[in-house]
């Protein structure tokens, strides 16, 4: 018997089966049958008589592997390690020469960052002057700076909390509605030294004197609060530019500026006509938006806005009220109802989630109408630095993707959300990062096809600008592209819903794009307001969805484009 | 004569903005190129490669004139890729969600002056492969490669660069080559 099984006999001192095995234990539970499995295995698993013996060949083999390994591993050591750039080792193995070849043939394209880079760093600059401490300090984090900046933080929101207190006193009490419901405006040296007071973060001129807007949108006088001496070049610069992205809209000066600057002021009679009619739609005791005649009309034809169409209805007339800045008293006032109505509606029906995504805000709602309430909720609580209304459209972000994946869809419209969404993140807001990237990663990014409508390339331009890649060239193929599809180019009723963003695009773009497009779209538009301020439901596409406060909203929102966001930096073509 | 790294990042420590600008256009174009080989994607590798000098700037302070700019600069790039990486793996779970691989922008930028449909749909293909095996590779192992190829680092330089010993980068590199040999076979065999 060998040695092997000699060892196992040994073993099975202590391993009842195995001595079963080995000796025929007979007190092992089958005993017998183990001791003639042994004696069978015994006998015919023997090896055989004469070991070959192997171990030259292994040898052998071995050198070879070791060999093989140490020449192939010093070729790459000699090909990336050498003293020279190409050794002879890499003749000697052009499959690494064609390897590292292939590597580096493919690269980005080359582009010059050097005044992104500029431009950043002296906004991060900006904003370390602000608090009182340099960026450096900013990233030690050591105690003494992080208290400085703690106080400085908290020093800025007193100084915010007065200033909006200033401002709303001097607004109100400088403005007076006439009676034919359009505003008076504001002295500028008061609306000036409102905005000075309110922005505490400007440099540079606070003297009230007109401002200049850089590249093609220079010479414009601004005899109301000037607009920042560099105008951001993206969406994220706009804080840290010490900036406000609904600077425009909140003086009636820079309103009508704006209009003749985009050369729109034609728009500006309807505009104002259709937002007093809005406002007379709004119910005082409901808060939300009548949709005949209030002072005719019954219970009954008051929405309760239990189904999606009426909360989207209500929403764009919100957006609408909003586009106007904060307006008189009065019309704060009705803006402000109409946000606690929203408020209210989403705190009552227990919408607003948790976030775990099983509990949402917006269960039931279609990606569009969430998008439209939280865009309302955001600019309220940026407009009006509310923090209740910031706290709830907080709320609202998170559960906007209601954890399905999100679309930009037919005319772009899952943009709203990305607005809002962007909007929020500019302003400050707690945006949650899965859901920005989700939505730029879907709604931003991805092309929309050759045969896409206006809405849907409008979106991926717009989204291009306001990341500053307005001077890409796929973002002026875009806006070639939405040259052959202006408002009216084709037969079909207006469709202010699916030109949105093309509007805002186009708005970006300036130049002649935007003229003709402007031209196009108040040609469209405008002869759809009704003396009365009010739009048919029938004579816009998708009208009769939403009735008449649904197409005037629409309406008016492509009119306001001029001023509902501050504009960027104009682009240079890359 | 233009100044040597070093006298631009001592310039930078002073302040002075225009060095930034000589620093940027100097180490901009392989910084690019670095971010693009492990992202893929032009807009992201924009985005890191500002980063990268306004984390220089804010960090100007900390630089130790002892230490090589290049080295310095792409220590802070695989810092921000490392940072970059680990936020994004809380993503992955969204894009299996959405069931499709997202859209990037360098998908659809086409540069200027697109060549000829057939040429670019090989080109396609082997970029596709190539990006494939690389992405297929291990991260350490990618970016050592990455370091050590296409921007012609040393074994030592990349040990500093990563902040992980030589004969880590020696193995790494090994496992790289031979990985991709064998999954690019058809593509290098002469």
């Amino acid at each position: 018997m060998s040695d092997r099984y000699a060892t196992a006999k040994s073993s099975s001192d202590s391993d009842p089966l195995l001595r079963a095995v080995a000796d025929g234990d007979l007190n092992c539970p089958d005993g017998r049958t183990l001791s003639a499995l042994g004696d069978l295995f015994r006998r015919h698993a023997q090896p055989p008589n004469e070991f070959e013996d192997l171990s030259a060949d292994i040898l052998a083999k071995l050198k070879d592997v070791e060999h093989t390994d140490v020449n192939e591993l010093d070729a790459i050591d000699a090909f990336y390690d050498g003293a020279a750039d190409t050794p002879a080792n890499a003749q000697a193995d052009p499959t690494l020469d064609r390897l590292a070849g292939l590597a580096r043939s493919v690269g980005p394209r080359r582009v010059d960052v050097t005044n992104a880079v500029l431009r950043r760093i002296r906004a991060s600059s900006r904003l370390a002057a602000v608090l009182g401490t340099d960026d450096e300090r900013e990233t030690t984090g050591d105690g003494r700076s992080r208290w400085r900046i703690i106080s400085a933080v908290v020093a800025g929101h007193i100084a915010a909390l007065l200033a909006f207190a200033i401002f709303q006193i001097g607004f109100h009490a400088g403005q007076e509605t006439q009676a034919d419901g359009t505003t008076l405006a504001l002295n500028s040296d008061d609306s000036a030294e409102a905005t000075a007071a309110k922005d505490g973060t400007k440099d540079g001129t606070k003297d009230g004197q007109a401002g200049t807007v850089a590249g093609n949108r220079t010479g414009l006088n601004l005899t109301a609060p000037e607009l920042p001496p560099n105008l951001p070049a993206t969406w994220s610069d706009i804080r840290g530019l010490g900036t406000d992205l609904f600077l425009l809209r909140r003086f009636p000066e820079l309103r009508a500026n704006a209009r003749q600057l985009f050369g729109m002021q034609a728009s500006e009679t309807s505009v104002t006509r259709s937002v007093a009619w809005i406002r007379g739609r709004l119910d005082a005791r409901s808060g939300t938006f009548t949709a005949g005649d209030p002072a005719s009309g019954t219970a009954a034809e008051v929405t309760t806005a239990h189904n999606e169409r009426e909360l989207a209805t209500h929403a764009l007339a919100t957006l609408v009220l909003l586009g106007e800045g904060l307006g008189d008293k009065a019309h704060s006032a009705d803006t402000r109802r109409a946000l606690d109505w929203l408020r209210v509606r989403l705190g009552d029906t227990e919408l607003i989630g948790d976030g775990s995504g099983t509990d949402h805000a917006f269960a039931g709602l279609s990606q569009v109408t969430s998008g439209l309430v939280s865009l309302s909720l955001v600019e309220g609580a940026l407009l009006y630095g509310d923090l209740g209304l910031r706290s709830v459209a907080e709320s609202t972000l998170t559960t906007l993707d209601r954890g399905l994946p999100m679309q930009a869809g037919a005319a772009g419209l899952g943009g709203f959300t990305l607005l809002a969404l962007e909007t929020a993140q500019q302003g400050g807001m707690r945006v949650p990062g899965r859901l920005l990237q989700q939505a730029r990663r879907s709604l931003a990014r991805s092309l929309p096809t050759q045969d896409a409508d206006a809405g849907r390339v409008g979106l991926a331009a717009f989204a291009r600008y306001i990341y500053g890649l307005g001077g890409n060239s796929s973002t002026r193929m875009q806006v070639g592209q939405l040259g052959t599809m202006l408002p009216g180019s084709n037969s079909g009723r207006p469709d202010p819903l699916g030109w949105f963003f093309a509007t805002l695009a186009l708005r970006e773009a300036d130049g002649s794009d935007w003229q003709r497009w402007a031209g196009a779209l108040e040609g469209q538009l405008i002869p759809l307001v009704q003396a009365d301020g009010h739009v048919n439901a029938d004579t816009i596409r998708y009208g009769e969805t939403g009735g008449d406060v649904f197409a005037t909203s629409l309406v008016v929102l492509n009119l306001q484009a001029p001023y509902r966001y501050l504009p960027l930096a104009p682009t240079i073509e890359k | 004569m233009s100044d040597s790294d070093q006298l631009i990042m001592e310039r930078i420590r002073d302040g002075d903005q225009q060095a930034v600008v000589e620093l940027v256009q100097r180490f901009q174009h392989e910084l690019l190129g670095f971010f693009y080989h492990l992202s893929w994607d032009q807009l992201i590798a924009e985005e890191m490669v500002q980063d990268v000098f306004v984390n220089v700037y804010r960090s100007r302070a900390r630089y130790q004139p002892t230490a090589k700019v290049r080295t310095f600069l792409y220590r802070i790039a695989h810092n921000l890729w490392i940072d970059h990486v680990r936020r994004q793996k809380h993503h992955l779970s969204i894009d299996a969600e959405m069931g499709e691989r997202s859209l990037k922008l360098s998908d659809v930028l086409k540069a200027p002056g697109a060549p000829d449909p057939e040429d670019e749909s090989r080109d396609h293909l082997i970029r596709s492969r190539l990006q494939d095996a690389l992405d297929a590779l291990p991260e350490g192992q990618r970016e050592v490669f990455v370091l050590a190829n296409n921007h012609g680092m040393k074994y030592q330089e990349i040990s500093a660069v990563l902040g992980i010993p030589e004969g880590t980068v020696k193995s790494r590199m090994h496992n790289a080559v031979r990985t991709l040999r064998d999954d690019l076979q058809d593509l290098v065999e002469p």
